[in-house]
């Protein structure tokens, strides 16, 4: 039942472990987040060191996100002329956003930054996501939401028209210009760094609301965003930082993969906004856990460095 | 003449209380594993800690890995409302593992001098104890050597039994101490200490070493010497492991 793991130097339930890949591959061939943000802390949860428990989520998110990007690739969803932007912005807001850390680091103010946007940002993404998605629920019933959201579509389209490099994204059936998606990339990625975490659940909102991106395909190209930025995280976790233990990262993916295929079968008979509500409703809970880490007294006021 | 009837009695009373007062026999320690193997399923295990001490006295286990100096992050409030790490806080002279246990309460066993000499107990811990926030860092107010010992019971590495070792009318006496396995690789003392009316009569000490064996040694050698193969093998895994289940899953799949 356990198991000892060399790197993180502690033992844990192999099958508790298994079954924590298991819930978080799910969500991410569900939703097409990587999970980050929602197995580090259930690691540490477990008596995983921060620093491990993030490293390693990384190295289990290449193998969720291959599992779960290979079958959207598979039923035609992924846009890799999407992805390639989008992660090309995302590496270069990732820099930015590490440099930015360490500037703040020596000021003393990370933390506090880190955590205000960590909970600002899963709150504006959770609620508006939960209320767009209930509307849209409502007024798909009436028939009114594909007029208006051509016509949201229209506007956005409206007020990037006027930028130079207009490429035509067939897979997603929209045009923008590369500097769009290079930009939301950019943006999402100096967050994610920001935060610590792969950025899935940013970037997922981005692709629906701003790139207005079919929901399938949002999944899908995510994942293919998400596969590349966790493998040079991983490399990077273990090369500098002596981070990543291959074996907790061995038994969380035995769980994920299986995980993110259940969550792709199981997307693919869940409408699109019956989706976005699951989603929402997960970053909220996330988000108020938080907000009560932050305002309550903890058990101890002592830890090892590293982590949230 | 006068002297030498005044030294006669004096050696004499000297060499009772030294013969009396010297244990019958020195005090043996035992541990058993002496040598601890960290395998692939491993999640601690028993230590028996016995030997013989001499007949009517207490006894004293202090397991411990040498004193190191340990960097922890403390949490107070920013911005009047919100937890955070704020700095870091520097622990000297303390073990980073301790676990002891004694034949009775401690109060009982050794004097509060025997105690602070011996650095048995928390207590005794606390007096040797230096705390200082990092360079240029005002100490934060709280009680954080508790805080310390609250974090590290927790972690399973410091605990305190008083009564929890079982000495026998002929002086033997037997400990099992649950050996963590938070507890990291290393080499750790074990020392006995025999006391008689508060005070330390005998001592004898052993070790017990830790180490990683097999496949979970040759990962760690790995992981710290070969970091470059190490990651690049780690993410050829994850991506066999998610093509090789994506492929099993095939047939279950199908276009839109």
């Amino acid at each position: 039942m356990y198991m000892y793991l060399p790197v993180a130097l502690t033992s844990v339930n192999f099958l508790l472990v298994t079954a924590l890949g298991l819930t978080v591959g799910l969500l991410s061939g569900l939703f097409g987040v990587g999970g980050g943000f929602l197995m580090t802390p259930l690691l540490m949860m477990i008596g995983i060191p921060p620093t491990i428990a993030a490293g390693t989520d990384a190295n289990q998110i290449v193998a969720a996100s291959t599992s779960g990007m290979y079958t959207h690739w598979r039923l035609g969803n992924v846009d890799y002329k999407m992805g390639l932007f989008l992660l090309l912005g995302g590496f270069l807001g990732g820099l930015g956003g590490v440099q930015l850390i360490k500037v703040l680091r020596a000021t003393g103010g990370a933390d506090f930054l880190i955590k205000i946007t960590y909970v600002v940002m899963l709150g504006i993404v959770g609620s508006f996501m939960f209320v767009e998605s209930l509307m849209a629920m409502k007024k798909a019933k009436s028939g009114a939401v594909k007029a208006e959201a051509a016509k949201e579509g229209e506007k956005k389209k409206g007020l990037f028209a006027k930028l130079p490099l207009q490429i035509h994204f067939e897979k997603s059936g929209v045009s923008f210009s590369a500097f769009v998606p290079f930009g939301l990339g950019l943006f999402v990625g100096v967050l994610a760094a920001i935060m610590g975490v792969g950025g899935g659940f940013l970037m997922v909102p981005v692709m629906i609301y701003m790139l207005r991106m079919p929901m399938h395909v949002v999944v899908g190209t995510s994942l293919f965003q998400i596969l590349f930025t966790c493998i040079e995280v991983t490399f990077l976790q273990a090369y500098y930082n002596r981070t990543v233990d291959f074996l907790l990262a061995l038994l969380l993916l035995v769980g994920s993969v299986f995980g993110a295929q259940i969550g792709t079968i199981l997307g693919r008979k869940l409408h699109g906004d019956q989706l976005k509500i699951l989603l929402s409703i997960i970053v909220l809970v996330v988000t108020v856990k938080l907000v009560f880490d932050l305002v309550l007294q903890p058990a101890n006021l002592l830890s090892y460095a590293g982590g949230h | 003449m006068k002297m030498m009837h005044a030294l006669i009695p004096a050696c004499a009373a000297l060499f009772l209380v030294v013969f009396f007062a010297r244990p019958s026999a020195a005090v043996t320690t035992q541990a058993s594993p002496a040598s601890i193997d960290i395998s692939l399923f491993y999640h601690g295990m028993p230590v028996e800690i016995s030997g013989k001490g001499n007949p009517g006295d207490d006894v004293i286990i202090q397991v411990t890995a040498a004193p190191a100096e340990m960097h922890l992050k403390y949490k107070g409030k920013a911005a009047g409302l919100f937890w955070m790490k704020l700095g870091t806080l520097i622990f000297e002279h303390l073990p980073g593992t301790y676990l002891a246990a004694t034949s009775g309460p401690v109060d009982k066993v050794l004097t509060p001098t025997a105690q602070d000499a011996e650095g048995a107990g928390f207590k005794a811990l606390q007096k040797r104890a230096v705390i200082k926030a990092e360079e240029g860092k005002e100490m934060p107010a709280g009680d954080w050597f508790q805080e310390f010992i609250d974090f590290k019971q927790q972690e399973k590495l410091y605990a305190f039994e008083e009564g929890g070792v079982k000495v026998e009318a002929d002086g033997s006496y037997h400990y099992t101490l649950n050996w963590p396995f938070q507890a990291p690789p290393g080499t750790y003392t074990v020392e006995t200490i025999t006391a008689r009316n508060g005070q330390v009569t005998d001592r004898s000490a052993t070790q017990i070493t830790v180490q990683m064996t097999g496949v979970v040694a040759k990962l760690e050698k790995m992981a710290s010497d070969n970091r470059a193969v190490y990651g690049i093998l780690a993410i050829l895994v994850a991506l066999a492991a998610g093509f090789g289940v994506g492929m099993i899953f095939k047939k279950g799949g199908g276009a839109h």
